[in-house]
């Protein structure tokens, strides 16, 4: 099964190291790009992303309002994001995994990070949010006809109320 | 697009030759580093050292440009995102004068900055003669 990621960086030649990177170590693998974190969150969606891996110093909006912007979004705040930032700068990587960040490295890239550690923790990044997803489908289906169970509809109607700032829809049972 | 600024960069360069084989040295010492580091295979490498020139030379014109205009945020973005592109890449000249000349725009050192800036002009200019050779 072909797995998703996305690099957002404004660099194109980060973005293309990165990907050449996991490309010749991972496979099965496609991997998505974007320059900016702008619109990010409906292309996560609509791509099926499994990982992100996000630089923290962007001109317009930097990795830390994409990061809290995702974590805010229900559907995508279990996508785990590897964050990436210059090798001095600590205290940014120390506030990226207060936000939720999954995991870190930083640039530029080591031989170390290059061959071994970025590869694998892109692995187990989209392991981990394989697993999350089987365990939101067993929450959210019938076992029996695969349909969405009851739960899934109270969050559902949840979700529409705030996002309509609303109280339209209640759901009693 | 960034090919054909190359390639004229290298046009116009071509008449002050004289250290054709070492700036080839410089450009293939720069490929076995990041091969040597990263695993990826010689073409690759050599792709990505490209594609950094290019990239690296138009980053050097916006960051004289927003400087020019004392626009000194977005040219240090720009230093620092050069920089890192350098460092990825094994550009190790190129990295380190970007790493000055943030440090000099950072205390407001002009002289310097611009200095470093033309050193890495001259990497670049370099850099981008083995292609013209090849």
């Amino acid at each position: 099964m072909i797995s998703n990621i996305m690099i957002i960086d404004d660099s194109p030649i980060d973005r293309k190291v990165i990907r050449k990177i996991i490309e010749k170590r991972l496979a099965d693998i496609q991997v998505f790009e974007a320059e900016d974190g702008l619109k990010l969150n409906e292309s996560l969606v609509c791509h099926g992303i499994h990982m992100c891996i996000l630089d923290i110093l962007m001109p317009i909006k930097d990795g830390f309002q994409v990061l809290q912007d995702m974590k805010k979004d229900s559907y995508l705040a279990d996508i785990p994001v590897i964050v990436c930032t210059g090798i001095e700068d600590r205290k940014a990587i120390e506030q990226a995994l207060i936000l939720g960040a999954y995991d870190y490295f930083s640039k530029p890239l080591s031989e170390e990070a290059m061959k071994i550690s970025l590869p694998l923790k892109v692995k187990n990044a989209i392991e981990l949010m394989k697993k999350s997803q089987g365990i939101s489908y067993l929450s959210y289906h019938d076992v029996l006809t695969g349909l969405y169970n009851r739960r899934f509809y109270e969050e559902e109607i949840d979700r529409i109320n705030v996002k309509k700032k609303s109280s339209y829809f209640h759901y009693y049972g | 697009m960034l090919k054909e600024v190359s390639r004229k960069v290298i046009a116009e360069e071509s008449s002050v030759s004289g250290k054709e084989a070492a700036n080839s040295n410089a450009f293939a010492s720069i490929v076995a580093a990041l091969m040597g580091v990263s695993g990826l295979d010689k073409a690759i490498s050599e792709e990505l050292v490209e594609d950094f020139c290019g990239q690296a030379i138009k980053l050097s014109c916006n960051i004289k440009k927003h400087i020019m205009v004392n626009n000194l945020t977005e040219a240090g973005l720009l230093l620092h995102q050069l920089k890192g592109s350098a460092g990825n890449v094994r550009a190790q000249g190129i990295a380190q004068y970007a790493l000055e000349a943030e440090l000099a725009m950072g205390i407001l050192d002009h002289e310097r900055c611009s200095s470093r800036l033309k050193k890495i002009d001259e990497l670049l200019f370099d850099f981008l003669k083995r292609t013209k050779e090849e």
